[in-house]
């Protein structure tokens, strides 16, 4: 009783001082592994192996594999194993993307306001090399380019 | 904002749950390639995967990510606490009772309604170990202080106290979080 208090105090200064485990994304637990020598795409094939002798006792019981372990193992399968099903090379690559996805978003945050952006006029200004014409194009892809981000922006708002 | 559980493939959670493990071990002066607990023997991968397999064989019912983050972190005391165990010679002592028998103080001079000295050293122990660990980072210092002197849990205290932004003071939780799995809460001479 007296241990779980004080484990509860402890909680609640180390939730003070460090992040939440819940709002830890992808990003940053890969750099906690990496910094205590833990490769994640090893580790995942650790997993997977574990999973498949997990799998193969169910088997070998003549009993159901769970579904969450037959996806976890889905989701693990390592990409030098060629996919048995069409399925499994749809499941795969959706899982590829994700992961690229989500490396990307991490790396690149936009700025929560996009109204003060400007583009850099430099190029623009060089007048030998503009004609007027140029000037209209650059003029409406820098248009596109804020509009897009601003609907990007939305987006990730909704 | 993190994504919900039922988003999260196997890779991203065993990662997730492994990086959690890890940290929780640092917490403990567990830290660097091929930290085991003494003792017990286990990794922080070790503890992590246990838990997972009993997630996805069942064993585990509630599916939520804070559930089996709170699971991992007792898995992981629960041996501590076993580990100890076996290795540390407990030597009884008598405590002083009234004439009705109740216990009134132990041998250490404490009253028994005080936190026995054994939690209060456990706590001094690792409020100084943190402190030791922000020592040499004067923005991480700074939170340390916020939470321990003053008291404040809030992130929005804190930060106010500190006259920062909460971008701001979420930056340096991070790197307090970065220097813990780095260097781990070493324990310190008193």
């Amino acid at each position: 009783m007296k241990n779980r208090k004080l484990n509860e105090r402890l909680d609640r200064m180390s939730a003070a001082l460090f992040d939440a485990p819940e709002d830890m994304d992808l990003v940053d637990a890969v750099e906690d592994l990496k910094t205590v020598g833990i490769e994640p795409e090893e580790l995942c094939i650790r997993m997977y192996e574990k999973l498949c002798l997990e799998a193969q006792a169910y088997r070998l019981r003549q009993e159901y594999v769970p579904p969450l372990l037959k996806r976890a193992l889905e989701d693990l399968r390592p990409s030098t194993v060629p996919p048995r099903t069409q399925v499994e090379l749809d499941r795969q690559a959706n899982s590829t993307v994700s992961r690229i996805v989500e490396a990307v978003k991490g790396r690149f945050n936009l700025p929560s306001d996009l109204s003060g952006l400007t583009v850099s006029p430099s190029f623009r200004n060089k007048k030998a090399e503009n004609a007027a014409k140029d000037q209209q194009i650059i003029d409406r892809l820098e248009n596109e380019l804020l509009s897009d981000l601003k609907k990007e922006e939305k987006d990730d708002a909704d | 904002m993190a994504k919900p559980m039922d988003e999260m493939d196997a890779g991203e959670l065993i990662q997730k749950l492994t990086a959690f493990a890890v940290r929780a071990f640092a917490m403990y002066g567990m830290v660097g390639p091929g930290a085991v607990m003494p003792g017990v023997g286990l990794s922080a991968e070790d503890f992590a995967s246990h838990l997972f397999i009993d997630y996805l064989t069942g064993k585990i019912k509630i599916k939520a990510l804070p559930y089996l983050y709170t699971a991992l972190l007792n898995n992981i005391r629960d041996k501590l606490g076993s580990s100890a165990q076996k290795t540390t010679d407990h030597i009884p002592m008598n405590a002083e009772t009234d004439g009705d028998g109740i216990c009134t103080k132990y041998l250490d001079g404490f009253s028994s309604k005080q936190t026995p000295i054994v939690d209060y050293l456990c706590e001094e122990s690792y409020k100084t170990r943190i402190r030791a660990c922000a020592a040499t980072e004067p923005d991480l210092k700074e939170i340390v202080e916020a939470v321990f002197d003053l008291e404040l849990l809030k992130p929005a205290e804190i930060a106010e106290v500190l006259g920062i932004t909460a971008e701001e003071f979420h930056v340096r939780k991070r790197k307090l979080g970065r220097r813990l799995v780095k260097y781990g809460l070493k324990m310190v001479p008193s």
